[in-house]
């Protein structure tokens, strides 16, 4: 049975990442479309990603550690690699689209990672990280297949967690939903919070 | 959050109190 339901479609850069809502059984799952067709769907519940093919002839089954609760997927904008948050660990699971070999975990928290954000050029991913309410800077280098740390910004003083970012076109400037509302303006250079718009709120549900 | 894939609109769904649809402007960061 559907324990909830969430759909949001997205674009990045080069492909179109569209979230839909497939019944797999079990739980509703958060889907994002790869490149070249695929449909990757994360099982939260059961630590595992279905990547379908041909509206579901075949699907691939793909299995993160325990407790990982894999939430969203977005991809690069190359297609190369896709970014699996986990909401249950905290991780964020960096895995190349080609081979489904996961080639990096960071682990950015305890649990509550929600969505990583690739840039329009790709070199950057800002990760929303709700029980810490900060949003992390990481590097993307996806030719030496290499992503670490490089900056933060704590919304603590706001007393709100980050929850999804969206990029101006030239990547230097982030827009960030906030929870419980408002819409966080960033520098992304600097992670530097340059204003709040308000909203009238988000759904509190992850 | 769905931004267009061209130009600088940015459509923001807010599910709680009155459940309004913004449209955020990223060349002027105002939202209507």
């Amino acid at each position: 049975m559907w324990t909830s339901i969430k759909a949001a479609i997205q674009e990045s850069g080069l492909m179109a990442i569209t979230f839909l809502i497939l019944i797999l059984g079990g739980a509703a799952r958060l889907v994002a479309q790869s490149e070249d067709g695929e449909l990757w769907v994360t099982s939260q519940g059961t630590n595992r990603l279905f990547v379908v093919h041909d509206t579901g002839a075949s699907i691939e089954t793909l299995h993160l550690p325990a407790g990982a609760g894999p939430h969203i997927t977005t991809f690069s904008p190359s297609g190369q690699h896709a970014y699996v948050s986990g909401m249950g660990n905290g991780a964020l699971f960096i895995i190349r689209a080609d081979d489904r070999q996961v080639v990096q975990t960071l682990v950015l928290g305890t649990a509550g990672t929600h969505q990583a954000k690739p840039s329009p050029d790709g070199t950057v991913l800002l990760v929303a990280q709700i029980p810490s309410m900060t949003l992390i800077k990481v590097a993307a280098n996806e030719a030496m297949e290499s992503w670490s740390v490089v900056g933060s910004l704590s919304l603590a003083p706001l007393a709100k967690s980050p929850v999804c970012t969206v990029y101006r076109d030239d990547g230097r400037r982030a827009y960030v939903s906030l929870r419980p509302s408002g819409i966080a303006i960033v520098d992304v250079p600097t992670m530097t919070l340059l204003g709040t718009l308000p909203t009238d709120g988000f759904s509190r549900a992850a | 959050m769905i931004k267009s894939k061209m130009g600088a609109m940015v459509t923001v769904a807010s599910s709680g109190g009155g459940g309004h649809i913004y449209r955020l402007d990223t060349s002027t960061d105002a939202l209507f």
